[in-house]
């Protein structure tokens, strides 16, 4: 059974991220890098691992915008987001989310 | 009691509630197009949360295609979709359907970042165009206004200048009738001192018929019908010198036979010796004069002269004349206008200028010269 090895980071302030900018998609990017240890895990992963751990990587930060104080048609934006949002390197996070 | 307070309480704490919810809801073209895409349930939900945040009417969420769509009525009632919102992942668009009554082809969303601020600014850009719109037709509507008050100004214009024309006419006529009045009156005046010139310039012409013989033999002879004929016609019998006055418009009907009276040129022809001034008359039918009386002896005695007298303003009869001229003349002179209308011995005339008047004063003291006799005589005995 493949174990991504992802796990929620200790401490880390979600509210202060999801209203730290109006860009969603940065909100996202932050939540994957700061909120779950994404970085670490693809490290150790399999270049053929990727996508499972970006699949599960997505279900996580999902669960995080859903326990968030967000209204549902705001978990539902950022829902999309999170789905539609390739994840980059934890460099290119205050890129606003796309590709350098 | 208490349970309706509660459920008023609830339901004020669900709507502050769904407030807070829509609040601050808003999309950008790029979370327009992924959830369009999406197509969940939760999309058509949250597109229709955006409009009632909005509270604008018309607009709607059309459930196939997920987007928002603004509707209008058609004639017929029935809701027909007038323009739609489409987007990319950079920009909003307007999809404009052929029901849109304003021209909306111009409307630019690119500065719309929101979808809010899009279907405001469109919602807007409508009233503006329905304002100019009404403004345009309110325009046009003053204008004609405008036009209409001008026409009706003209044809008052027009009217009053009418008034004024047929005013000005008006006074025209008036101040002419004052002038014609003031013109009568002098050609009255002038007129009667004309005539007072002129009939002291006539000349009644006295005429002899002179029967010579004694007087009673010819009274005699003519068995008193010559002193009838004496009352009926202007002639006079001078008993001392045998002579018979008669006037010269009476000669035609000079005496002749027994009790009769007949016109003379049926019995008598005359003959005018212009240089002595003499009229002798023949008997045209000496037989029948002879079967009555000697015609013989009178035939050749029968002759008038002529004799021209010229009379003094204050002698009789011309004076009566005179004053029955000037009587007529001031009854018969009747102005009018610009004309003066004169009515003397049933002869109708108008006059316009004075030249004019002496001429027809001149004509018909003309015609009154040649019956002066006759008037005068005509005066004297309808006087008797």
């Amino acid at each position: 059974m493949f174990e991504s090895g992802l796990k929620y980071v200790e401490d880390v302030n979600i509210e202060a991220i999801l209203f730290s900018t109006p860009k969603k998609a940065v909100v996202i990017n932050e939540l994957r890098h700061k909120a779950i240890n994404y970085d670490e895990a693809i490290v150790l992963a399999k270049s053929y691992d990727y996508p499972l751990i970006t699949a599960e990587a997505r279900e996580m930060v999902d669960k995080l915008i859903d326990q968030s104080s967000l209204t549902k048609y705001e978990k539902y934006i950022f829902k999309l987001h999170n789905k539609k949002w390739s994840f980059y390197k934890k460099s290119a996070i205050n890129t606003g989310g796309r590709d350098v | 009691m208490f349970k309706e307070l509660l459920n008023t309480a609830k339901n004020k704490f669900d709507a502050h509630q769904r407030e807070e919810e829509i609040r601050y809801l808003d999309i950008d073209p790029e979370e327009y197009v992924m959830l369009r895409d999406d197509k969940n349930s939760i999309a058509f939900e949250l597109l229709e949360a955006i409009l009632e945040k909005l509270k604008i009417p018309n607009w709607e969420v059309d459930s196939a295609t997920l987007r928002i769509v603004r509707i209008s009525e058609a004639s017929s009632g029935r809701k027909t979709w007038s323009l739609a919102i489409t987007s990319d992942t950079r920009r909003f668009h307007l999809k404009v359907y052929r029901d849109f009554e304003p021209d909306l082809v111009d409307i630019d969303l690119a500065s719309s970042r929101g979808i809010c601020t899009a279907i405001t600014f469109i919602e807007k850009k409508i009233l503006d165009i329905r304002e100019q719109k009404i403004r345009e037709e309110e325009r046009k509507r003053l204008a004609a206004l405008e036009e209409e008050r001008r026409h009706k100004q003209e044809e008052l214009a027009e009217i009053l200048g009418k008034v004024q024309q047929v005013n000005d006419q008006l006074m025209s006529i008036y101040n002419k009738k004052l002038s014609s009045a003031k013109l009568g009156e002098e050609f009255l005046a002038r007129a009667t001192e004309y005539i007072s010139q002129k009939v002291s310039q006539l000349k009644q012409e006295e005429v002899a018929l002179t029967i010579e013989g004694d007087i009673y033999e010819i009274k005699e002879r003519f068995q008193g019908s010559l002193f009838k004929i004496i009352d009926e016609v202007p002639c006079q019998l001078d008993e001392r010198s045998s002579l018979i006055k008669v006037s010269n418009s009476f000669i035609n009907y000079c005496v002749c036979g027994k009790n009769l009276v007949q016109p003379a040129c049926e019995i008598l022809e005359y003959i005018q010796d212009t240089r002595s001034l003499v009229l002798r008359y023949e008997c045209k039918n000496k037989d029948e004069l002879q079967d009555q009386y000697s015609y013989e002896k009178y035939n050749n005695q029968m002759i008038s002269h002529i004799e021209p007298k010229t009379l003094s303003h204050s002698s009789n009869p011309l004076t009566d004349v005179e004053t029955i001229f000037k009587r007529i003349h001031g009854q018969n002179l009747i102005t009018k206008s610009d004309v003066a209308n004169i009515s003397l011995f049933d002869i109708d005339t108008k006059v316009a200028n004075f030249n004019d008047m002496i001429k027809f004063i001149d004509n018909m003291l003309a015609r009154f010269a040649q019956n002066v006799n006759l008037i005068a005589w005509n005066q004297k005995n309808s006087s008797n």
